[in-house]
């Protein structure tokens, strides 16, 4: 009858004693690949999903139209001239591109996820509607984009409002900029200075930018800035006159299955005008903006690298195990001939491994979530991902047995006359 | 003598790497992945953070204490953390006005950018197409060859500014005061504009439109901008300056500063803007003596003062301690493939551990010959060096690829990632500098193998 299998621990704790520093090294080697390789995977994740954020606006039939009309003072040195000059072209080009057909509506915002233009998110404060007064406390403060645009971005924009009307018209107000009432503002930006959509509905929000403005409405979550960016779904769209700029951005919506059509059209409306201004006519599509290139480049580089070192840990693992797996070969032979069977040898190696494995995956454990703690301080909304943490110590795990299994089970081969041949 | 046994010892070493090929084979391969990922953190971290122009150092700024302090709570731990430092940093333009009018015999430059259209002229050479007086209307027929390209970032500066912060230029040399004074046209261009527009090299006199009007280039700087000009921090970061025309330029090309810091609500023209607290220029100014600096406090006590307004005058070094660029990923990738760099040096150790395993015999007779420890614990170290030096030189094959991969595909910035000789040596340095590190203790551990352990097998 065949003996059980021996799992005896004391021959192994006799081995780690005798070689403290090597057992010491192996599992600082484990813990640093679960930590780099870990963290490798959550900057990775981070960045892949990034990538795949897009604006939540319904992109299938938006157009984009950058466009930077230039301008120069005279000798009168009139700066007024040049600003009303650029703003009426900017008009302009809104009325031709609403006579395009297939154009249902046409909206201008002063930023959109697909610019790369730096610029900064506003500091707003919150009054909430009970508090509003003379000497009004603001309720909170928090950080929000401002947005410019017109009585057309519902339409453009097809935003739907959560909360409330929408922008009201001011009282005997012309056509234009300034025309309406209010502001509207995203889910996030609601519960973040509110602590909620209805308490946000009537109440007043401020910045350091624009006056006190009434919130009018709530609208689903947008984001209009890169998602690289933290807060950007906190936003807020104003319907005053923006700051002069040559530079303005027209969304322009079409008609459902007309976005080609449209997009040939305003490509050609703005052709012959290249030598004279930039205009740039492109689909609305987050797959084409500079944060989804960035994104998923980093996501492919940094899993590359993350194969990499897997390799490498198994390389490693392999080698210096094979070498010391046959250091150990007359050891193995008076094992052997004491009586131990071939899958005890087996068994004594794994046993080895796993408790090294455990202990550096441990201390890998406790590295990664430093790092975790370094990157939560530039990789905004990034979570300690346990599926990431999980994966990497089942492929070190599997690699640190498949690197002690392949020479343990060669080990295994030794006969027990070996351990006599050097007496 | 010591050369000699350097040399001696190092062949000992090379001829021992030959006596174990796969474990030395294992070693380069595993210090060339490490070392490569390694080299490809440091050419990021080196654009962001690596040597800039070096500015003179008797250099001050100068900040104004302002409503925009009151922001800066709210800005710290956000996304706007650099808004912490412009909102510190940068001064509103009737600031400005008041610094630059101390008439104190002083290199001084403001500075702050913008983003204008660029391009070569259309018209055929000797003619200079007109500076539009307003929008240019819209050309007859199709799109011309000269059609503008999408806005790039141009700085606006005064004269002192190339001196001031050891801005090297290619060819040509800056605007001086005098033509500043005089509202002449003038522009320096970027390397990377130059080899853009210019491809022929032909772009100093050249004539640029600049928004539609003509500005005579002057000089070519030497080099890509830094990606975190000593002279904005805050602008650290995204693609680099294109053009450094002279400050008043601003007025003529009716310019919208790039991310002005709000203080409070103001009307929407641009004379609204530069009448109104708005923050948006940066403000330096050359103090070499004691006297002159004094001469600067005094200025702006009596120019501040009465506006209850506090002014801060900070050297250089003040203010690079102040002003540290925020930390972003580039930072931490640089931690984590240092961290990866050690991890590597790890299974390197193992290795030699094994190497000396392997040739404990042949250790120990070496031993017995009377070789003291000494010399043992030297060879490893040298056959260590010799491994890791290799994979040094091997990583760039790794980080050569990425570089070419991140330029190509991710382009983040018009700022290319290089392997520089400077990046080379400091991988090289980093990897060589690891594999002794960790072959210390394998080393000892062979050096002190007895004598009598090999004779006694044999």
């Amino acid at each position: 009858m065949r003996a059980p299998l021996q799992l005896d621990v004391g021959p192994l704790l006799r081995t780690l004693r005798r070689q403290p520093m090597v057992f010491a090294l192996v599992v600082l080697e484990i813990a640093a690949g679960v930590a780099t390789i870990s963290s490798l995977l959550m900057a990775g994740r981070w960045y892949g999903r990034t990538a795949e954020r897009s604006s939540g606006l319904d992109e299938e039939n938006l157009v984009l139209v950058s466009t930077y009309t230039p301008g120069a003072v005279g000798p009168d040195r009139d700066q007024a001239a040049v600003e009303r000059a650029v703003r009426a072209q900017q008009e302009a080009d809104r009325r031709r591109l609403r006579a395009i057909p297939d154009v249902e509506a046409v909206a201008p915002v002063t930023i959109t996820v697909l610019d790369d233009r730096w610029c900064y998110p506003t500091l707003f404060s919150g009054f909430a509607a009970h508090q509003v007064g003379p000497s009004p406390i603001p309720s909170r403060r928090g950080m929000g984009w401002t947005v410019y645009s017109d009585e057309d971005l519902l339409a453009t924009m097809r935003l739907p409002v959560i909360a409330g009307t929408g922008p009201g018209t001011a009282a005997g107000a012309a056509p234009g900029p300034g025309r309406l009432d209010g502001a509207l503002v995203t889910r996030t930006f609601a519960e973040q200075i509110f602590g909620g959509v209805d308490r946000a509905l009537g109440s007043t929000i401020a910045s350091e930018q624009s006056p006190p403005t009434t919130i009018v409405g709530v609208v689903d979550d947008v984001r209009m800035r890169m998602p690289f960016m933290p807060n950007g779904r906190t936003v807020v769209f104003l319907f005053t006159a923006a700051p002069f700029d040559h530079e303005a951005r027209l969304l322009v919506r079409a008609r459902p299955g007309r976005r080609g059509a449209v997009l040939a059209r305003a490509q050609a409306a703005f052709a012959p005008e290249a030598a004279t201004r930039f205009v740039q006519v492109r689909a609305f599509q987050s797959t084409n903006s500079l944060h989804h290139r960035i994104g998923s480049g980093l996501l492919r580089m940094l899993g590359v690298f993350g194969v990499m070192l897997g390799v490498v840990v198994l390389m490693g693992a392999l080698a210096s195990t094979w070498f010391l797996v046959a250091q150990r070969t007359r050891q193995i032979g008076v094992r052997r001939a004491l009586g131990a069977t071939r899958a005890d040898i087996v068994a004594y190696f794994l046993l080895e491994s796993t408790l090294t494995t455990a202990l550096g995956s441990a201390l890998g454990v406790i590295g990664a979530f430093t790092l975790y703690l370094m990157m939560r301080r530039v990789f905004s909304e990034i979570s300690f991902d346990l599926g990431l943490i999980g994966a990497t110590l089942l492929l070190l795990s599997a690699a640190s047995i498949l690197a002690t299994l392949i020479p343990a089970l060669r080990a295994a081969r030794v006969p027990p006359g070996v351990a006599s041949r050097s007496l | 003598m010591a050369l000699s046994l350097l040399l001696y010892h190092t062949r000992l070493a090379r001829m021992s790497l030959r006596r174990d090929p796969g474990l030395s084979a294992t070693i380069v391969a595993v210090m060339t992945v490490v070392s490569g990922i390694f080299s490809t953190g440091l050419l990021h971290y080196l654009r962001f953070y690596g040597p800039t122009p070096a500015p003179t150092p008797a250099l001050h700024h100068v900040e104004v204490d302002t409503a925009a302090r009151a922001l800066l709570d709210a800005f710290q731990g956000t996304t706007a953390a650099p808004n912490a430092i412009a909102a510190r940093m940068r001064v509103s333009y009737p600031h400005y006005l008041l610094l630059a009018a101390s008439h104190i015999p002083a290199r001084e430059t403001g500075t702050f950018r913008a983003r204008l259209l660029v391009r070569r002229p259309a018209a055929p050479p000797g003619a200079v197409e007109p500076a539009p007086s307003s929008p240019p209307p819209p050309a007859e027929g199709g799109a011309t060859a000269a059609a503008w390209r999408c806005p790039r970032n141009a700085r606006f500066v005064n004269a002192d500014f190339f001196g001031m912060f050891g801005l090297e230029l290619g060819a040509g040399a800056p605007w001086t005061r005098a033509e500043e004074a005089a509202h002449q046209a003038v522009v320096v261009i970027s390397k990377a504009l130059g080899d853009d527009l210019f491809p022929a090299g032909d772009a100093l006199g050249a004539t640029l439109l600049v928004n539609g009007v003509p500005y005579r280039i002057v000089g070519i700087c030497a080099a890509h901008a830094p990606t975190a000009p000593p002279w904005d921090p805050a602008a650290a970061g995204g693609s680099q300056d294109v053009l450094y025309l002279p400050f008043a330029e601003h007025e003529r090309l009716v310019v919208s500063p790039e991310m002005p810091i709000h203080v409070s609500p103001r009307g929407p023209s641009t004379a609204e803007l530069l009448a109104s607290e708005e923050i948006f220029v940066s403000y330096w100014t050359e103090l070499p003596t004691e006297e002159s600096r004094r001469a600067y406090r005094v200025y702006l006590e009596r120019t501040f003062g009465p506006r209850r307004m506090p002014v801060i005058l900070r050297d250089l070094s003040a203010f690079r301690a102040q002003f540290a660029p925020p930390p972003t990923a580039v930072g931490f990738f640089m931690i984590l493939t240092t961290t990866i760099l050690l991890g590597g040096g790890l299974i390197m150790t193992r290795l030699l551990l094994a190497k000396g395993l392997v040739r404990a015999d042949e250790l120990g007779i070496f031993r017995a010959l009377g070789a003291p420890r000494r010399s043992l614990f030297s060879r490893q170290l040298i056959e260590a060096a010799l491994l890791s030096g290799a994979a040094g030189v091997l990583s760039t094959l790794i980080a050569g690829p990425q570089a070419f991969f991140y330029n190509r595909a991710v382009a983040d910035t018009d700022i290319p990632i290089t392997i520089t000789p400077h990046s080379f040596a400091i991988t090289l340095g980093a990897t060589v500098g690891v594999g002794l590190l960790c072959a210390l203790y394998p080393a000892w551990r062979a050096s002190t193998r007895a004598p009598t352990v090999a004779l006694g097998r044999h």
